[in-house]
């Protein structure tokens, strides 16, 4: 039964609101706690009041008042100081906990003595106390750590390793607890997360929970804390902030840049695309020619040559990085992609569906280079629909496997900006997949008992089986006509399969269990 | 052919070889044949046979790679039907569990109920006499 020390800096929060934050604490059902509260000089003379009433109705209750105006970081550092608690929790002052949330928290790390850092799932109160938006947050995941505080409130951090990396920055001012929270990442042995509300942050005018730009300083400070954490780390990338406000993240490039083979099965459809009737693999493969910005990568077409139906006539460009095979076995897309792979020599394999159209002239850049992320199997890009609403921006298997945002707005980022950052998912589409060639090798490649759907599900869940990660990113959009090219049912022995395999899985989701 | 007949001979008899001369021309026969034996096995295979055969041979060794790729799929399936397994196993255990858990309570209350105690208490008796015929 470890004790808590919740850490409260106060500077002249609405009564109501603080009272409310008082409220919840001493209605909480795990009684082993002790309160540090630190007024930052408050200049409405209640807040003082309310504190020192507060003191002596609860011993566990202990205040601090500065006696000038130091800011966020200097409150909440001068509270650590005089915090005594095996590990620290982290309120604001108009926030409120739900009654359990010490209790849950303490059950959880009662599971295991390794745990340095817990978080929770988190919802916002509007001004009259109403909840919304709530935020069913993924298992701890690294790299949308990068693009934005995720995991913020609730957080739980043992106090030993704050002490070790040395507490709260002064100079990451509106980004403290992002920047405190990446450091500790970095050291904790183990970081859990309770999919549970524990927290209610409230949404007041030019809270941060209201408004992204409500405070622009933190954004500068949050793209400073991962440019930071990065050096530490020693991933070498170039930072940005995206419009939307998120930290966007590319590692930079290994020298010499990979070799890429793109890999693209067809059976040489040809479509109306744009308006315009079109031969599918021609379109894409000048796309790649006349867009693409990477120099080292060679096209495999496999092209059937068995099919009863007349062929477009497929003419590809005279270019010696761009070759052809003949399939002339039954239709089989996971049999064609395991030919174009073996019939490659690069290190990075991309598969691409012949019904895309690359939109983003870096998109292979981008897709290899988060492939250098560690344990990072496979990467998908942003693919949009010809209307340019989403078609797929990753995958999640709640309530049953299906692509992530399909048919809604690009222009918006999504619940948490989850079409705005880079992040781990359970899979991607093979419409446009990057994939480590020895990788998709050793996991014997696509299952061939799936010929035209699930085959990527499949090989998804295989990749997570074995202990890697796939990451989806906005960085790389692409066009993909979805299912232009053959007909979208599902064969039902393909559904048997792949719940004969991964049933199991159905339903749960470690990444994206936000609804999309 | 006469030079080597000639060792052979001396060999067989465990003699010396009278002239060094001879043995060089031996070697020298004998080298010449083995390269005519090459050049008449050569004109048999020509270019185009080898050719083929290491088409042959590509086409083998992409088959068996294509192989050994659908056999680490075919591992890794069957290693995901065995999870998949273990997984309903858990959950049919776990059913199993409550129902006996489930039964037990049952039990426990039938065993409670007055009609259950009268019922036993009126058997008295009889078991006591089926326990007498038993020692008996």
């Amino acid at each position: 039964m470890p004790l808590f020390s919740v850490i409260t800096p106060v500077y002249n929060p609405p009564i109501d609101a603080f009272e409310a934050c008082i409220a919840s604490m001493l209605t909480q059902t795990y009684a082993d706690w002790e309160w540090c509260l630190v007024d930052d000089a408050s200049t409405n003379p209640q807040i003082r009041t309310i504190m020192e009433r507060l003191a002596r109705k609860d011993k566990r209750v202990r205040i601090m008042f500065r006696p000038k105006n130091g800011g966020i970081v200097a409150a909440s550092q001068d509270a650590l100081d005089f915090a005594t608690g095996e590990f620290i929790a982290f309120l604001d002052n108009d926030d409120t906990l739900h009654p359990n949330s010490l209790n849950l928290v303490s059950a959880t790390l009662d599971k295991d003595p390794t745990i340095d850092y817990v978080y929770s799932d988190e919802n916002k109160l509007d001004e009259q106390g109403r909840p919304y938006d709530l935020f069913r947050k993924p298992a701890f995941d690294p790299i949308r750590l990068l693009g934005q505080n995720y995991c913020s409130h609730f957080s739980v951090i043992r106090s030993t390793l704050i002490d070790d990396v040395g507490g709260f920055r002064t100079g990451f001012e509106g980004s403290q607890d992002y920047d405190l929270i990446l450091r500790i990442t970095e050291r904790a042995r183990t970081i859990a997360h309770i999919p549970e509300v524990l927290y209610h942050w409230r949404a007041i005018p030019g809270s941060a929970a209201n408004q992204l730009d409500a405070k622009p300083y933190a954004l500068v400070s949050a793209e400073r804390a991962v440019k930071d954490h990065l050096r530490r780390v020693k991933i070498d990338a170039t930072v940005s902030v995206s419009d939307a406000g998120f930290i966007q993240v590319r590692p930079t490039m290994s020298s010499p840049p990979p070799k890429v083979s793109i890999i693209i099965p067809t059976r040489g459809d040809g479509q109306r695309i744009w308006g315009v009737h079109t031969c599918l693999v021609e379109n894409a493969v000048a796309s790649i020619l006349n867009k693409s910005t990477y120099s080292n990568y060679e096209i495999v077409v496999v092209l059937d040559v068995k099919e009863s139906k007349p062929l477009y006539p497929v003419s590809l460009p005279d270019d010696p990085r761009i070759s052809v095979v003949h399939y002339d076995s039954p239709f089989n897309f996971s049999d064609k992609c395991n030919i174009g792979v073996k019939r490659s020599t690069g290190e990075i394999v991309i598969l691409l569906n012949d019904d895309t159209e690359v939109i983003d002239a870096d998109w292979i850049e981008t897709l290899v280079s988060m492939l250098q992320f560690p344990d990072v199997a496979m990467v998908g890009p942003m693919l949009l629909l010809e209307d340019s609403r989403i078609q797929s921006a990753g995958h999640t298997n709640i309530p049953s496997p299906h692509n992530i945002g399909s048919g809604l707005s690009s222009n918006q980022t999504g619940k948490f900006g989850m079409f705005g950052v880079t992040r781990r998912v359970s899979g991607v589409t093979a419409a446009c997949a990057a994939i480590h060639r020895s990788i998709y090798e050793e996991l014997g490649g696509f299952s061939i008992d799936y010929p035209a759907c699930f085959n990527d599900l499949d090989f998804g869940n295989k990749i997570l089986e074995a202990g890697y990660h796939i990451v989806w990113t906005p960085l790389a959009r692409m066009y993909h006509f979805e299912s232009l090219t053959r007909d979208p049912t599902v064969a039902p022995h393909e559904m048997a399969m792949l719940e004969k395999r991964w049933k199991r899985y159905f339903g749960r989701e470690d990444y994206s269990r936000q609804p999309a | 052919m006469g030079a080597c007949s000639k060792i052979i001979n001396m060999s067989d008899s465990g003699s010396r070889v009278a002239n060094p001369a001879d043995l060089r021309d031996a070697s020298r026969e004998r080298l010449l044949a083995e390269i005519g034996l090459l050049q008449h096995q050569y004109s048999l295979t020509d270019a185009a046979q080898l050719e083929a055969q290491i088409v042959q041979l590509k086409r083998e060794l992409a088959d068996t790679e294509m192989r050994v790729l659908q056999a680490r799929d075919y591992a890794r399936g069957c290693a995901a039907e065995l999870g998949e397994a273990q997984a309903n196993f858990a959950i049919h255990q776990q059913l199993a569990d409550r129902q006996v858990i489930q039964a037990r309570k049952k039990n426990q209350a039938i065993y409670a109920t007055p009609t259950w105690k009268m019922g036993r208490l009126m058997m008295l008796p009889a078991r006591i006499v089926r326990r007498i015929l038993k020692g008996g």
